[in-house]
């Protein structure tokens, strides 16, 4: 490998850890399936790097990472469902437009897993093990229904009402550092 | 009043599709009623915001750093293709001397393009198998080396040879011997409570534990209520009492002994010989060490013999009882006949007729000095036998040792093909019991354990168990006695149970499009029990010595 090519892969390292974990909540927010999510971020990543010379320094790297990233979605509404990594045609179409709408950054950096760790923290016992479930363990709704002696509907909404409180905890306590 | 409902439909549609178990019409649905309402659209993009980022927090796999690897190896891929073909290409043209007719240049070329592709893909596909090897982490911290007794139930290991992780182990009557991945070697003496924290440190709750630590350990370090003891490369033990109350006793090198903060000032340094005793906050009281205090914890391996001797005694007398038993349809006890007959008798009162065939299986050791068992490893391995008839209910009874879940399906027992009415007693490749059923010419159905197999525990010998009960219309499994799952099985599904032509250990003129056809076990068999009735728990229990 040249010294060129050294340079630029170490330089793109940098990039990749500062953009991953916030390119990733981007995609998963354009309705893109959990499982499909790091397909495509690292497609993402891999596109950059080969246009890697056509990118203006000056530019906000992360904002032209989202519009390739957006490009590429865009692109998977036009596949046939079945090999299809979104959710739903329309429903990301929907969150396209929203997206784009809302041109506001979406701020993510180390310190917002502070503050989601420190919000996770702060939850009941048992949200805390249903949390772990669902995403360290990958369970779904029904298998935790029979672990948690909870009905599945049950499971899913009370998982989705920690999810909001996660969320107004980290705006919490961005607005006050 | 604001009407609830659609924000009770929108949030029932929204808590599935995060669940990632919503319908189609059930998407376009959702779709419609965050186009109409902003605030649902707010809030369904909140959500998938949080969820992604607990999945990236809670998700080894998602984890900052395997993304960068995954992505480093794909980079990696392509620039080697590329430069692959950069060189060939190269390679090509330089050629030249005698150049080659176009017809057949063209193939050539197209050739190296394709093993090009073949290599770039070729490195995606090792990274990626590789890859899933790295991920499954051992999350083990030590290995249960002598066990006399039962650990409690919330302990992770629960056999000698098992791995335990972090967490408690307790026994509560008995002894323990762990070593710690680190190198050092704990014993306890029931009843006694230890805290694991890692592979160089554990809690004691209470109990008496005896610990030899190598110079290669150095660092070793146990927490008791009143003190924290740091091992510099010796022998000591040390036992806290239910009530609290530490004493460290040194018998060879040297330990460093804290309060319980691990304040530096309180450091003290016991050699060989000596001792101190910790009571509250009291001033630390000298002793000089005991030996005989902990003398038990010295000679685990004889009384662990001993403990093996008692556990063969009482299958001798299973044993026994099952040569009269009227109910077997076929008893393998796995015991040689003599040294050179490949014939496995079959011991039930319906005679020789059904007597097994060895097929490359070896005799080996089986669970207990002195008891045989068959080893099955190569694809060819297995044990023909024949089991006639029809039946309403039946048991299943095995020892059994798993040394490898490496095919989809280890078979256990299994009918050759799968006609009406027979059945296929096998292991899963996620380390799970299941029974199929083939109830008719349309319908086969499987009947799982929850999963219990995994590569900590391979090489422990488990007593499996499964029941159809026609009476009670259930199939149920058994683990060690204890029973780990029941189904329901509708009277219109149980027909007449059959056997005929089978294989032990392996599945002869298996299906088409039957997925993973090779299943011959990895492990060994100590003992096959088949009987013409649903066996009640109680006498599951006694076959597996508990």
């Amino acid at each position: 490998m040249t010294k060129k090519n050294n340079r630029k892969r170490a330089a793109f390292a940098e990039f990749v850890r500062e953009h991953q974990a916030s390119l990733r909540s981007f995609l998963r927010v354009l309705g893109v399936r959990a499982d499909s999510v790091d397909d495509l971020a690292q497609e993402t990543f891999l596109t950059a790097y080969r246009e890697l010379e056509s990118f203006d320094e000056d530019r906000d790297f992360g904002k032209w990472l989202r519009g390739i990233a957006r490009n590429l979605v865009r692109n998977e509404t036009r596949k046939s469902a079945r090999r299809c990594r979104i959710l739903d045609g329309e429903l990301t179409d929907h969150l396209l437009a929203e997206a784009e709408k809302d041109a506001s950054e979406p701020p993510f950096e180390e310190s917002d897993f502070h503050a989601l760790r420190d919000c996770l923290e702060q939850l009941p016992e048992k949200s805390r093990r249903l949390v772990a479930g669902r995403y360290a363990d990958e369970w779904n709704a029904s298998f935790l229904a029979d672990q948690f002696q909870m009905s599945a509907t049950a499971v899913r909404l009370a998982l989705m009402r920690i999810r909001g409180r996660l969320k107004t905890c980290i705006e919490k306590r961005q607005s006050h550092a | 009043m604001p009407d609830s409902r659609p924000e009770k439909r929108f949030h029932d549609l929204l808590s599935r599709l995060l669940d990632g178990d919503l319908e189609e019409a059930d998407i376009r649905e959702l779709v419609d009623i965050v186009k109409a309402t902003p605030r649902f659209s707010a809030e369904l993009r909140d959500q998938l915001l949080v969820d992604s980022r607990l999945a990236q927090f809670e998700n080894e796999l998602q984890s900052e750093k395997a993304f960068v690897r995954t992505l480093e190896a794909a980079l990696e891929a392509e620039e080697d293709g590329d430069a692959f073909v950069d060189r060939v290409v190269r390679f090509a043209d330089a050629d030249t001397d005698e150049p080659p007719s176009s017809a057949s240049k063209a193939p050539w070329l197209l050739a190296a393009a394709s093993l090009a592709a073949c290599l770039v893909f070729g490195f995606f596909w090792i990274r990626g198998a590789s890859g899933i090897s790295e991920d499954v982490t051992d999350p083990g911290v030590a290995v249960i080396s002598h066990l006399i007794g039962n650990l409690a139930v919330n302990s992770s290991g629960k056999q000698v040879g098992d791995t335990v992780s972090p967490g408690i182990v307790q026994i509560d009557e008995g002894y323990l011997s762990l070593e710690f991945y680190r190198g050092a070697q704990v014993t306890v003496a029931g009843p006694a409570r230890l805290e694991l924290v890692d592979s160089e440190r554990v809690i004691c709750h209470y109990g008496k534990v005896r610990a030899q630590v190598p110079p290669v350990a150095r660092g070793f370090t146990i927490v008791t209520p009143e003190s924290e003891v740091v091992d510099l490369g010796t022998e000591f033990a040390i036992e806290v009492g239910r009530q609290g109350g530490t004493e460290i006793h040194v018998f060879d090198g040297e330990v460093e002994a804290y309060d319980k903060e691990r304040s530096p000032e309180s450091k003290t340094l016991l050699t060989a010989g000596l001792g101190v005793s910790i009571t509250g906050s009291a001033p630390w009281e000298s002793l000089p060490a005991e030996q005989d205090l902990f003398a038990d914890l010295a000679d685990l391996e004889q009384l662990e013999l001993d403990a093996e001797e008692e556990r063969f005694a009482r299958w001798q007398a299973n044993h026994q009882l099952a040569l009269q038993d009227e109910r077997l349809i076929a008893y393998y006890d796995f015991e040689r006949e003599n040294r050179k007959s490949r014939n496995l008798p079959n011991r039930a009162l319906t005679g020789s007729e059904l007597d097994g065939a060895m097929v490359g299986a070896r005799w080996v050791r089986g669970p207990w000095q002195g008891k045989g068992a068959l080893s099955f490893r190569r694809p060819g391995d297995r044990v023909r036998v024949h089991l006639p008839g029809e039946y309403d209910s039946i048991t299943l009874a095995a020892w059994i040792r798993i040394d490898g879940i490496d095919r989809t399906h280890s078979s256990l027992l299994l009918t050759d093909g799968y006609e009406e009415g027979e059945v296929h007693w096998q292991l899963r490749q996620e380390g799970a019991l299941i029974l199929g059923y083939r109830q008719s010419e349309k319908r086969g159905k499987n009947y799982t354990s929850e999963e219990f197999v995994d590569l900590t525990n391979l090489g422990r010998w488990f007593h499996l168990a499964t029941v159809i009960d026609h009476q009670t219309l259930t199939v149920s499994h058994f683990l060690d006695g204890e029973q780990i799952a029941t189904h329901p099985i509708r009277e219109q599904d149980l027909g007449p149970i059959r056997f005929g032509d089978a294989s032990i250990g392996n599945w002869d003129q298996p299906l088409k499009n039957s997925g993973g056809t090779i299943r011959n076990l990895n492990g060994r068999i100590a003992e096959l029990m088949v009987f013409r009735e649903a066996l009640p728990a109680e006498e599951i229990a006694r076959l597996a010595l508990q």
